[in-house]
């Protein structure tokens, strides 16, 4: 098999050689041509990463002052927020009323992924009416109509479907075209922890792993298509007495942004901490006081005139 | 998503089953040989053995999206063993139905005795548009199986991926409703009347439908009362303010008496007819159509008796309701029974929890009918002091839509509402009377509007 080698034979064999290398990063490079292009994100440096940051990564309003000020503005664009917090705190208000905002707002299309049936269209319109209280009514249910018209509700109830979904959702995004506006911005999952506690824990370790895909997935959709994802989860009882968020410690490094939100009984005021924060850099836990004043000023009346005006 | 819950025809799944996966998505890079040593390992052996890199289909690249194939036809003793080497970037496949239904996700290195030229063959398709433009008979052929087979893949494949167009509406994802139509689908339900008026104001006009409701409460206050009120006014014909559907009572404490259902049935009939002047012709019409045994026999009863058998009637539940359409309501009395007992570990009954409110969610959805859980309160220790507060634990308390607390005021009972996503806090007394459910003012009649 070798032959001796000889000096004739050194030119042959460079011949040989120099005719095969060049092909080799070539046929690494190219592709054949009925596969979709592999994408490859490239390298930034930091100066281009804060300028990309400061232009396209707008803070969508929640409609809240207070969480808005204490997340620095709102809900980041290609972050993922959690709201953690015992039942009854207010987790839902704060999807719908980010919901409401957004849109009102015109940052593009929310599409809202709700597990428990709490997606209230009624409270949707509570919102709208309150932001804009002084208008004349046909305009007032114009305005109802094109805000709810861009508000997308789908149920999940496992986290197969979950999962199917939100890949569905990635890969319309990849395809679609930005139609004017109505491009996807806000993605709220309510509440998550509902339909990953049932899979975690047990024997088997498969739910962790479906977990942590759901976690890659929601990032990657964030970051990639620059959408705010903010997803709800509930408490647990941990050791001694304290609550602690559900989904342990592996789920914990998945959202960017967490807060946790109390509700004191008796009265309606509550309270919203940050857990988590990716500027802010403090050893204590920031502690606001907040008026939840869209609870005080809800009365039936104004269920029954909205109603009203609604049906004409 | 298993292989067996897949619809593909039984002998491509009997293949795959054959060859040992079940379809779960393969985490992880398997072998992580970067590119560039294999591509060096590679001009070695080219420059080693220039004559028998011969012609190009035997050294075949396959770049997809994410993985690499490297096919090397190695000469050993005469037979030609193939060295598959595999690069998985990621381990997300998107269409991790794909891969389980095409190619084999491999735990070894060196995939010998596989059939090569399957392997050669079939690159893997980490997506499913790449699917999506290739012809039946190309995909047969790639993966030798037979042309039938081929077109049943394809079309589970645009099954799964319906609606790519560019526009959004429609495209987001299928089954999204906007909250507009949403909206004005609510106006139009209907709720189920609890009896008492006071209560069915905080309520919103009732019990809603497509909503689990959670009732909980003390022993006595009422709770199997409610529920067999709610499943005698579920059955109110549509003319006279009611659903006109009928009721499932699954009951797993024995506390349904039937006697008692008579007896609010009756009084139920009664309020009814009192609202028409008598000797009319729409009391005398009324009182033909509305006979208690009527009512009797809209309720479907099933008696629990453990927790396995709770899991088992939820899980049957979509088959009944799928067979008798006109169930408008589901009552579980109480939810909470055989679950505090018998169970050891506590985590395990969290979980099986879990799925079972998601069930129920679902089905409550899927048929627009209303669930209505029962359930006990506990004990707990908050903030220095015993309170109490319903059973099941926390986590129960994120799987029902609305909560509503029956407790005792003094010597009235009274309703509260705790968890509501569209209704105010607020609370309501009620009374149980001989006819049910009933206001606290119900001594004087008062002229009720539909």
């Amino acid at each position: 098999m070798f032959n001796k080698f000889s000096s004739e034979d050194v030119p042959a064999q460079n011949q040989v050689k120099a005719s095969v290398q060049p092909k080799i990063p070539q046929s690494i490079a190219e592709e054949p041509p009925d596969v979709t292009p592999k994408r490859r994100l490239p390298w930034l440096t930091g100066i281009q990463l804060l300028s990309h940051t400061n232009q396209n990564q707008h803070f969508l309003p929640t409609g809240l002052q207070g969480i808005d000020a204490l997340l620095g503005g709102g809900l980041r664009q290609g972050q993922v927020t959690e709201i953690v917090g015992p039942s009854s705190s207010g987790k839902t208000q704060v999807c719908l009323s980010s919901a409401t905002h957004v849109v009102d707002k015109k940052f593009g299309v929310v599409l809202y992924l709700d597990t428990s049936n709490s997606f209230s269209p009624f409270r949707i319109s509570c919102f709208v009416n309150q932001v804009h209280p002084y208008l004349p009514k046909e305009l007032k249910e114009r305005r109802l109509q094109t805000i709810m018209s861009n508000i997308y509700c789908q149920s999940v109830f496992d986290i197969f479907a979950l999962l199917d979904l939100l890949r569905h959702v990635e890969s319309t995004l990849k395809h679609s075209v930005k139609l004017g506006g109505s491009k996807l911005c806000l993605l709220v999952i309510d509440s998550v922890s509902s339909i990953i506690a049932p899979v975690i824990g047990g024997k088997n370790s498969q739910g962790w792993c479906m977990v942590a895909s759901v976690g890659v997935l929601l990032k990657r959709i964030a970051y990639e298509h620059n959408i705010a994802v903010l997803v709800t989860n509930h408490m647990v009882g941990g050791e001694n007495g304290t609550v602690k968020p559900a989904l342990g410690e592996s789920w914990k490094g998945i959202p960017h942004v967490r807060l946790l939100l109390s509700h004191s009984t008796g009265n309606d005021c509550g309270t919203v901490t940050v857990l988590k924060h990716t500027l802010m850099v403090s050893m204590h836990l920031h502690r606001h006081e907040i008026w939840f004043k869209w609870v005080v000023s809800f009365s039936i009346l104004e269920h029954s005139s909205v109603l009203v005006e609604s049906r004409t | 998503m298993e292989i067996s819950n897949l619809p593909i025809s039984p002998s491509i799944r009997s293949k795959l089953l054959a060859k040992g996966y079940s379809g779960e998505a393969s985490t992880g890079a398997e072998i992580s040989i970067p590119i560039l040593s294999v591509a060096f390992l590679f001009s070695l052996w080219l420059c080693r053995n220039p004559l028998s890199i011969g012609k190009e289909e035997n050294v075949q690249w396959f770049t997809k999206s994410q993985s690499c194939f490297l096919s090397i036809p190695f000469n050993r003793s005469g037979t030609k063993v193939l060295l598959t080497f595999r690069y998985l970037a990621t381990s997300e496949a998107p269409s991790y139905l794909l891969s389980s239904l095409i190619g084999p996700p491999s735990n070894s290195k060196f995939d010998l005795g596989l059939p090569c030229r399957q392997i050669l063959a079939s690159p893997l398709y980490t997506d499913l548009s790449s699917l999506s433009s290739i012809s039946p008979s190309l995909l047969a052929q790639e993966l030798s199986i037979k042309l039938e087979e081929a077109m049943e893949i394809l079309r589970v494949v645009s099954d799964t991926t319906e609606c790519k167009s560019s526009h959004i509406p429609n495209g987001i994802i299928p089954g999204a409703v906007t909250a507009w139509d949403m909206l004005s689908e609510e106006q139009m339900q209907r709720h189920i009347s609890t009896g008492c008026e006071d209560l069915d104001a905080i309520l919103g006009g009732g019990i809603h439908c497509k909503e689990v409701t959670e009732v909980g409460g003390v022993p006595g206050i009422g709770k199997t009362q409610l529920g067999i009120q709610l499943a005698v006014n579920v059955q109110i014909p549509v003319e006279y303010g009611g659903l006109g559907g009928k009721a499932v009572y699954i009951d797993t404490e024995g506390s349904f008496m039937a006697e008692r259902a008579y007896q609010i049935a009756e009084g139920c009939i009664c309020d009814i007819l009192d609202k028409f002047p008598s000797n009319s012709r729409e009391f005398l019409s009324c009182k033909e159509r509305l006979q208690v045994n009527n009512f009797l026999a809209g309720i479907f009863y099933f008696r629990i008796c453990s927790y396995t058998e709770q899991i088992a009637a939820t899980n049957y539940l979509e088959n009944f309701l799928t067979e008798h359409r006109d169930v408008k309501l589901v009552i579980i009395d109480s939810v909470t029974f055989h679950f505090r007992q018998d169970f050891d570990d506590l985590a395990q009954r969290t979980r099986v929890l879990g799925g079972l409110s998601l069930k129920l969610m679902k089905l409550s959805k899927m048929f627009n009918l209303a669930v209505v859980l029962l359930n006990q309160v506990t004990t707990k220790f908050t903030d220095g002091s015993f309170q109490l507060t319903l059973a099941l634990g926390d986590s129960w308390s994120h799987s029902c839509t609305n909560r509503i607390i029956l407790h005792w005021n003094g010597n009235e009972r009274c309703a509260y509402i705790e968890k509501s996503p569209s209704l105010p806090s607020a609370s309501a007394p009620y009374l149980v009377t001989g006819k049910g459910i009933r206001d606290i003012n119900s001594n004087f009649k008062r002229a009720r509007t539909m």
